[in-house]
């Protein structure tokens, strides 16, 4: 799980690099992070297949499958909150004065930190909660399971 | 008389003990973790690196559709594999084995299949990140044979149902699209899409 953290961290950093999302770097420079990010995936592939023989058979206390795919969820759901959380405290002065309101989702990375994004969404929220939840999901089909049934009905037809 | 698909195994056997470097390379190469994992992030990474959010969109969809062409090509490759019963060549040949003996069979190779799925899927989205995706699990596919876990067959189906695996993913595509589109609208929500 260790392995799976350290390589979600190196592996965000690097999409962000190459995203120009600031606001979920560690370090500053784009470079440094960049180095930073392939240094931790190296590291921590490093750190797990040299700590102990990893070769081990499920059947003698070795990961089977599922445990394998849980394992690597919880890894990178906590490599994933740490970088917010890090990157957050680190980018703490990455708020803009003026934000494009139509720039939503990522996008909003590039110019405001993670922690501030997420403030800015619960105060619209806050706000006025009937027009947000409207605004958010007009365009989403409104019952998924009809959808599913109708577009197997048509495939089939 | 030995097949071609014996000497390819016995041929690469062989090598087994004869280069110290090679083999330590293969016991990392060749393991449950390092690879599947490798892609796994390869996908994490497609999930956030588009430039705007209509690339970024397609490419979520990708990381799905990834995921369900794993899902499905491992399924098919478990289910051919019961069928066929074929045992590991390590049961049948004396080998040298340089990783632990699995007690499942032998045909075709699942982790091939199930790497070959995400490779194949990554490579229709993006055809640099899917080609480094299929050098990967290439070497992977070789070193499965070289340590003397499968027959050089068993990774050729592998990564023939992994490829396959494209057609029943991209048929179902519009029919599942709405659960991956509301899950992605949930995260760009919480600015995490």
């Amino acid at each position: 799980m260790i392995f799976v953290c350290g390589s979600t961290i190196g592996s965000i950093q690097i999409a962000s690099y190459f995203g120009n999302l600031r606001a979920l770097l560690i370090l500053r420079s784009r470079i440094a992070s960049i180095l930073f990010g392939l240094g931790i995936i190296a590291a921590s592939i490093s750190w797990f297949f040299l700590s102990e023989d990893r070769n081990i058979n499920d059947t003698v206390g070795g990961l089977d499958a599922n445990s394998q795919a849980v394992g690597f969820f919880v890894g990178a759901l906590i490599g994933t909150l740490l970088t917010l959380i890090i990157s957050s405290i680190i980018n703490f002065d990455l708020k803009p004065s003026n934000i494009n309101k139509n720039i939503g989702g990522l996008d909003l990375l590039r110019k405001q930190n993670y922690f501030l994004a997420i403030k800015d969404e619960y105060l619209v929220f806050r706000n006025d909660w009937k027009v947000y939840l409207t605004k958010q999901y007009t365009d989403l089909p409104k019952n998924i399971i009809h959808e599913l049934v109708k577009g197997i009905i048509v495939k089939f037809r | 008389m030995l097949s071609l698909d014996e000497k390819i195994l016995f041929a690469l056997n062989d090598l087994n003990g004869k280069y110290q470097s090679l083999d330590k390379i293969i016991t990392w190469t060749v393991s449950d973790y390092l690879i599947p994992v490798c892609l796994c992030l390869a996908l994490i990474f497609m999930w956030f690196v588009g430039h705007n959010q209509s690339t970024r969109y397609r490419y979520q969809l990708g990381v799905f559709a990834a995921l369900a062409a794993m899902a499905i090509s491992s399924g098919v490759s478990q289910l051919i594999s019961a069928l066929i019963e074929r045992p590991r060549p390590f049961i049948t040949h004396d080998l040298v084995v340089l990783f632990y003996k699995p007690t499942d069979f032998s045909f075709p190779s699942n982790p091939v299949a199930a790497c070959f799925g995400i490779a194949a899927v990554v490579s229709t989205f993006n055809k640099k990140l899917g080609l480094s995706m299929f050098l990967f699990v290439g070497i992977l596919a070789f070193s499965r044979v070289y340590v003397g876990v499968h027959y050089p067959s068993d990774v050729i189906m592998g990564a023939i149902i992994g490829i396959l695996s494209i057609i029943p993913v991209y048929l179902l595509r519009k029919i599942m699209e709405p659960m991956p589109t509301c899950f992605i609208k949930i995260a760009r929500i919480f600015r995490l899409a």
